[in-house]
């Protein structure tokens, strides 16, 4: 697993490099951006606490990830229409291209993330979990760049 | 420059020399001639060869480093935007094309003066192009949305070739130019012919000339000499006293003018013009036209 | 379960291994005929045997092919064979993985070629520039087909780079440390943490791409604020660890074959895997070489001028190894010796070629000409393949218990070195001349004609010694002397197994004391552990 987080940090740094060269401006809300980093890192915590605990007491503690995860990307989704109503899409400029590539990959893996966590079997937790670690802190990259440099 | 390949040249030539007598030598010296001999002697390495063979060849590179940056700044020219350029030459799909100062706009046979260092930009109006003529300048790419220079000069007068150096679309093969260097006077005079207006046309050519508006020619194609370019088409002024059509892929004769009215994607496989349907007559009006264009 | 079916959903490594080299086969082969094709058209100047939109997919096909569905598969699978064997392990350490690994990358093949079936396929070189490579300049679908095909191939990729890395740090023979790896194995580790460092770098410009092509993103299109030389440096930061991601395997066969050939160990083992180490690391400092006719200011273009010529000192001091293996030795002049020895002359052709383009004003005139045509094939060509042939007359008796006929091999060899150069040597000059790369034909100029000619001619010839080649290897497949586990009386641990190996590859995992086991076996009085 560590390997292949080698491999998607490469892919996540081209990406937010390419975000950071265009510069685009848009304005982006620092709440919406906070309280979407504020769910991540609380389902990393449960995360956590799912895979110290015992195969018994992981159980609660999945679910309690699954859940803020699935919140985070609802608080993307609501970010992206109210962007997309602003008039901010893929097809926008600069901004939108690589704003939305680089959220949309990182809400990709989310997805797939929630998925595997909801049917891997209790082994493989210890890795689902540094999967799950390595794209809070991709998000919280792409909030300190995205949110709060460019709002800078 | 070909100071600087000689230079690479011989170095390379040196050290494969080297190699293939290491190799060869050993290949003769000891190939093992009898089935079962004892092994030779086992030796795993020698610290102070891997010194030398690592140490050399970095000594090597090192000068060749050295040369190499000397040859760059002679070459490079600057890349200011602030200051004006000689001369501005724009890549198209598939065709190049000149601006002077005075206005005039001209494809395919750049002239320039000789024995006068030029400043030239090149760019691009669509794709990645490459502006190679290999006995007068570097290479350099036409990036779009990028202004690049180059050093264009020629020493002596003559037709010299060039060609686009980077894929770029279906008829990249055909993306050729001339730069046709002259003393200085036949230089101004040509210009000036170019930037002269197309002489008004008689008879048929008149018909053709009314067509060329008609069938939306002039949208592309412009003929006077100076002025816009609409950059779909190449320019058509002075089409007579030109050689070449399509950038090179053929000889500007009547009937590979013909084929360009009749049917441009037998001209030039992939390319851009729209295939109007034309009349025996329209065409013969137009060709008329087109010839009569000094 | 027997037959195909215990093919298709096979998890032993070797028999993963024989798919990835099949798959790799078929489309060698398939990437060969583009070629021929090519350089039919190019026979003489001015022919219409194709059209100019055929030759340019033609041309992407056959570099899209060779580079992602031969030489990174073909590596893989040799890896993926040996790697277990070589460290005295059963298996791959993750199997399942192995497996869809290779289908992930065959799929990715099935789709790329599938784009012919849809009339298709994509032409904007095998590095698709952007912006000919967007939606505007090349609407077809070809270039979709193109991308998907390449994200699955660097799935592949990267998941059996992760595997190799895992198998190689948990998997070594008790006593086997880092430092008494077969070389193969150290090059094999190197390339696939440099696999997992650069395909991901292509996945992003792959993802880039799409988006601008179907979702019209705005990453590369100059007109709306995107950039063009983003594609470029995005895709070479890929592509040029890509080409030693390549070539190092292949370094790590000569490494293997040229010490039991010449019946010395190979001289410098420590030297020749650092300066493996120092290659991967410089080759990620180098990729704007590529670039280098693009106005990005003379300074910056100098750092990668030095760091191109520098990479070629750890390149270059693995060739004068391998001569001084040979020097002093009992040299034994087998097919798989003959192909070794051609590499090394061969490689360093192309090595030396590209230290010229590293010199930035020869590379001002030269790139983009046949100049580059005739450096990327001495390297990949007479470096990468020749180093595969080698290899597989080498190991073909380990996998499959069976000797290749030598005199068929002789033939064969001597018919790829005349054709492979008289095919690509000639193409230095057409470069030298003027001749850019990437034309369906070209105008009646002087040499041009003829050295096309002698060009095509070379390609002829070396095809036929392919397919030479071929018959050898499957007439041998079911006709060919029995091998034993130890034909060439070698010193690596997959000697030892049978031949071809049985489903566990040891019954006993050995225990390993020195780089060469089976040598301290059969030499009990002189052990290389023995040595200071």
């Amino acid at each position: 697993m560590a390997m292949f987080l080698i491999a998607e940090t490469v892919f996540f740094f081209l990406l937010i490099l390419a975000f950071v060269y265009f510069r685009g401006t848009a304005k982006l809300s620092l709440e919406a951006g906070g309280i979407d980093t504020a769910l991540l890192l609380a389902s990393s915590l449960s995360m956590w606490r799912a895979a110290s605990s015992g195969t018994g007491g992981s159980r609660p503690w999945l679910a309690v990830t699954l859940l803020l995860g699935a919140a985070f990307l609802i608080g993307q989704g609501i970010q992206y229409l109210h962007l997309i109503r602003d008039g901010v899409t893929l097809s926008q400029g600069a901004f939108g291209t690589t704003f939305f590539t680089l959220t949309g990959m990182h809400g990709l893996h989310v997805l797939a993330g929630l998925i595997a966590l909801a049917i891997a079997p209790a082994p493989a937790l210890r890795s689902m979990a540094l999967y799950w670690y390595f794209f809070t802190a991709v998000w919280l990259a792409i909030f300190l760049v995205a949110y709060v440099w460019s709002a800078a | 420059m070909s100071a600087v390949f000689s230079l690479v040249l011989a170095i390379a030539a040196v050290i494969f020399l080297v190699v293939a007598a290491g190799v060869i030598y050993s290949a003769v010296r000891y190939r093992s001639r009898g089935v079962a001999i004892a092994e030779p002697r086992q030796i795993f390495g020698s610290r102070n060869l891997e010194i030398l063979w690592t140490v050399v060849p970095l000594l090597i590179v090192t000068g060749l480093f050295i040369v190499t940056v000397r040859a760059m700044v002679v070459i490079d020219a600057p890349q200011e935007t602030g200051r004006p350029s000689d001369l501005v030459i724009t890549g198209h799909q598939w065709w190049w094309e000149a601006r002077y100062p005075n206005g005039v706009v001209v494809p395919w046979d750049i002239h320039i003066p000789t024995s006068r260092r030029l400043r030239v930009r090149i760019e691009s109006a669509d794709v990645i192009h490459d502006f190679w003529v290999p006995e007068l300048a570097r290479k350099m790419d036409a990036v779009p949305g990028r202004w690049s220079y180059i050093w264009l000069e020629a020493d002596a007068p003559g037709t010299y070739a060039g060609t686009c150096s980077e894929f770029c679309g279906a008829e990249h093969a055909w993306m050729r130019f001339r730069v046709i260097a002259e003393p200085e006077p036949g230089f101004e005079a040509w210009l000036k012919r170019q930037a002269q207006p197309a002489l008004e046309p008689q008879g048929i050519a008149a018909e053709g000339a009314r067509l060329f508006q008609t069938k939306k020619c002039a949208d592309c194609h412009a003929v006077a000499g100076t002025g816009p370019s609409s950059g779909k088409g190449p320019s058509l002024a002075h089409l007579a006293s030109r050689e070449f059509l399509g950038s090179g892929i053929s000889r500007n004769t009547p009937q590979s003018l013909a084929l360009w009215l009749t049917n441009p994607q037998a001209a030039k496989p992939g390319n851009r013009m729209p295939d109007t349907p034309l009349s025996a007559d329209e065409t013969r009006a137009l060709l008329a036209y087109l010839e009569s264009l000094p | 379960m027997t037959g195909l079916g215990a093919w298709l959903c096979a998890i032993d490594h070797k028999r993963v291994g024989i798919l990835y080299m099949l798959s790799a086969l078929l489309f060698f082969l398939a990437g060969g005929m583009e070629a021929m094709v090519m350089r039919a058209q190019l026979a003489a100047p001015n022919l219409k045997l194709i059209a100019p939109e055929t030759y340019n997919q033609m041309f992407t096909m056959h570099g899209t092919t060779m580079i992602f569905l031969v030489a990174m598969p073909v590596l893989t699978g040799f890896g993926v064979y040996l790697i277990p064997l070589m460290i005295g392990a059963n298996e791959m350490a993750l199997p399942r993985l192995c497996a869809l690994s290779f289908w992930l990358q065959l799929m990715g093949g099935v789709l790329l070629y599938f784009s012919f079936a849809t009339g298709a396929a994509p032409d904007a070189g095998w590095f698709s520039y952007a912006p000919l490579s967007e939606k505007a300049f090349s609407p077809g679908a070809g270039l979709d087909y193109w991308a998907l095909a390449l994200l699955m191939i660097a799935g592949g990729s990267v998941g059996s780079a992760i595997n190799l890395i895992v198998t190689i740090a948990t998997e070594r023979a008790p006593g086997m440390s880092m430092r008494l790896v077969p070389l193969f194995v150290w090059m094999t580790l190197v390339t696939s943490v440099m696999i997992v460092f650069a395909l991901p770098a292509l996945a992003a410009s792959l993802v880039m791409l799409l988006s601008d092509r179907l979702l019209h993103a705005r990453f590369f299109d100059a007109a709306q604020g995107g950039a063009p030389l983003l594609w470029q440096h995005y895709f070479w930061i890929f592509g040029h660890p890509e080409v030693y991601i390549v070539v190092l395997p292949a370094f790590g066969m000569i490494s293997e074959i040229i010490p039991v050939f010449s019946r010395k160990p190979i001289f410098g083992y420590p030297f020749m895997a650092t300066s493996t180490v120092a290659i991967a690391f410089l080759s990620y400092g180098v990729w704007v070489h590529h670039m280098f006719a693009v106005a990005l200011g003379r300074n910056f273009l100098a750092v990668f001028a030095a760091a191109s010529m520098l990479i070629a000192v750890p390149t270059g001091m693995k060739i004068f190894s391998w001569v001084a293996t040979m020097w002093g030795g009992a040299i034994r002049f087998t097919t798989a010796m003959l192909f070794a020895v051609a590499f090394l002359l061969e490689f360093t052709v192309g090595g030396l070629s590209g230290v010229a383009f590293a010199t930035v004003p020869v590379d001002w005139q030269m790139t983009d000409t046949y100049f580059v045509v005739a450096h990327i094939h001495y390297v990949l060509f007479g470096g990468t393949v020749f180093a595969l042939l080698a290899g597989v007359h080498y190991w073909f008796p380990k996998m499959s218990g069976r000797m290749l006929d030598e005199k068929l091999g002789r033939w064969s060899f001597w018919l790829i070195v005349l054709g492979f150069n008289t095919a690509f040597f000639v193409q230095h000059f057409l470069g030298l001349l003027g001749m850019t790369r990437r034309v369906y034909t070209y105008p009646d100029l002087p040499w041009f004609g003829a050295l096309n000619l002698i060009s095509t001619i070379g390609a002829a010839i070396l095809v036929f010694g392919i397919l030479l080649f071929c018959a050898n290897v499957a007439m041998s497949l079911f006709f060919g002397a029995v091998a034993g586990d130890d034909p060439w009386n070698a010193w690596t641990l997959e000697w030892a197994a049978a031949s071809p190996p049985l489903l566990q590859n040891f019954a006993e995992i050995p225990e390993v004391r020195s780089r060469r086991p089976l040598w301290d076996r059969k030499h009990p009085e002189a052990p290389d552990w023995g040595v200071a």
